[in-house]
């Protein structure tokens, strides 16, 4: 059974969550989540150019509040402290987002093929495909052609998130250096 | 909106099935007076054990007792926003550090006001030499304790929190080593005493740049 020292400065509903998962009280702790989910999700969905990667910063920003849950101080409003990480994380993701993009600009920039046709090159994509390492060819298939977000095939593939991402961005090394 | 079982996955997912009870910071109170306490028992150790000759002569004087008591006040309030600077939503505004930087210049420029000692160069680099291994020696204690009280928390702006741990330990130390550092030369004050704090303080900051604040993570399903 958990004790709760709840204090008479936690006014808001939140606030007194928050003081329960301080506690370690797990239900606590998903309510708050179920309740500030929807309002976090549009602060993040303003904030984040790729909305396909709006899922995963949503997830890192739930994980840097649950290990952050410590520094909540009951007797203050709840949101500021909430939005104060939600934005840092946005921040931390969209640095990480414009300097990929900016590299994969660069990496775009792939030469002719010397004349080969659109077949040959389609030929050579799949010979690629099928020589790579099934767990590589199985996140590239899921996120870069059909688009899935890193999340939803986290949860198709039981892989983590980060994993596949590493993975589709190997086959896709592999496939331009087979290409050049 | 999400079900009440995507709810429970995402949350199973964040803390690996172990949800712990996360025992909660001090008040921003409660830690700056635990650091002003080792501040304060340094500062008399030194003045007990290490004065200078005429410690309680030159307190009589306004401009040596107004740079005591600026950067002292310079370093505990440094030491106030380095902590609350790691809660999330209790950032440091612009105006707070207007108006710090405008209580460190005054301490530098009473400090550039003083008299002007001329000796020679050896003499100036051994006396330096003295000075800054004093500076660092005093300094590293209450930065090490300050910097272990701020990592408790969440620093957001890292090298801001960094770099104001370094200024809070920095300024005060200035404060001690000018009760047993028996030269009141403007030159050797602002090199060996201000400036080994400005370099200490970009230390801190790079130091803090990498070791506070959140890391980031790959959410990973069980």
């Amino acid at each position: 059974m958990l004790k709760h020292r709840e204090t008479p400065d936690c006014r808001t509903d939140r606030s007194r969550l928050m003081q329960r998962a301080q506690d370690g009280d797990r239900e606590a702790f998903q309510a708050l989540v179920a309740d500030v989910e929807p309002s976090v999700m549009r602060y993040l969905r303003r904030r984040i150019p790729d909305p396909n990667e709006v899922e995963d910063v949503l997830q890192e920003t739930f994980m840097a509040i649950y290990e952050s849950r410590h520094t909540y101080e009951c007797g203050r409003a709840f949101e500021p402290w909430l939005f104060a990480i939600a934005r840092y994380v946005a921040a931390r993701h969209a640095k990480v987002f414009f300097a990929r993009v900016k590299r994969e600009a660069l990496e775009a920039t792939i030469p002719d093929h010397g004349g080969r046709g659109s077949e040959s090159v389609l030929a050579a994509v799949r010979r690629g495909l099928a020589r790579m390492p099934l767990a590589q060819r199985q996140a590239f298939m899921l996120l870069r052609v059909q688009g899935l977000s890193p999340v939803e095939a986290s949860l198709l593939t039981g892989a983590s998130a980060g994993n596949l991402k590493v993975r589709a961005h190997r086959a896709y090394q592999y496939l331009k250096q087979i290409l050049l | 909106m999400r079900t009440a079982y995507e709810i429970t996955e995402l949350v199973a997912r964040l803390d690996k099935g172990e949800f712990r009870r996360s025992s909660r910071l001090w008040s921003v109170g409660a830690r700056l007076a635990l650091w002003v306490s080792l501040e304060i028992a340094i500062a008399l150790a030194v003045a007990i054990f290490a004065p200078r000759g005429d410690l309680y002569l030159r307190f009589g004087t306004l401009l040596y007792a107004s740079e005591i008591v600026l950067f002292t006040a310079a370093g505990i309030v440094a030491a106030e926003l380095a902590l609350r600077s790691a809660i999330p939503g209790r950032q440091i505004s612009a105006g707070e550090i207007a108006a710090f930087v405008a209580m460190t210049a005054t301490a530098i420029v009473l400090v550039a006001t003083g008299p002007s000692s001329k000796m020679p160069l050896s003499e100036f680099l051994a006396a330096g030499e003295r000075c800054l291994l004093c500076t660092f020696a005093l300094a590293a204690a209450p930065w090490a304790l300050l910097f272990l009280l701020v990592r408790r928390g969440t620093a957001l702006r890292e090298g801001m929190t960094g770099s104001m741990t370094g200024a809070a330990a920095f300024f005060f130390t200035i404060a001690v080593t000018r009760l047993g550092c028996p030269i009141d030369g403007a030159i050797h004050v602002l090199t060996w005493h201000v400036g080994s704090a400005f370099v200490a303080i970009a230390l801190s900051a790079i130091v803090g740049h990498a070791y506070l604040g959140l890391q980031p993570h790959a959410v990973s399903t069980r």
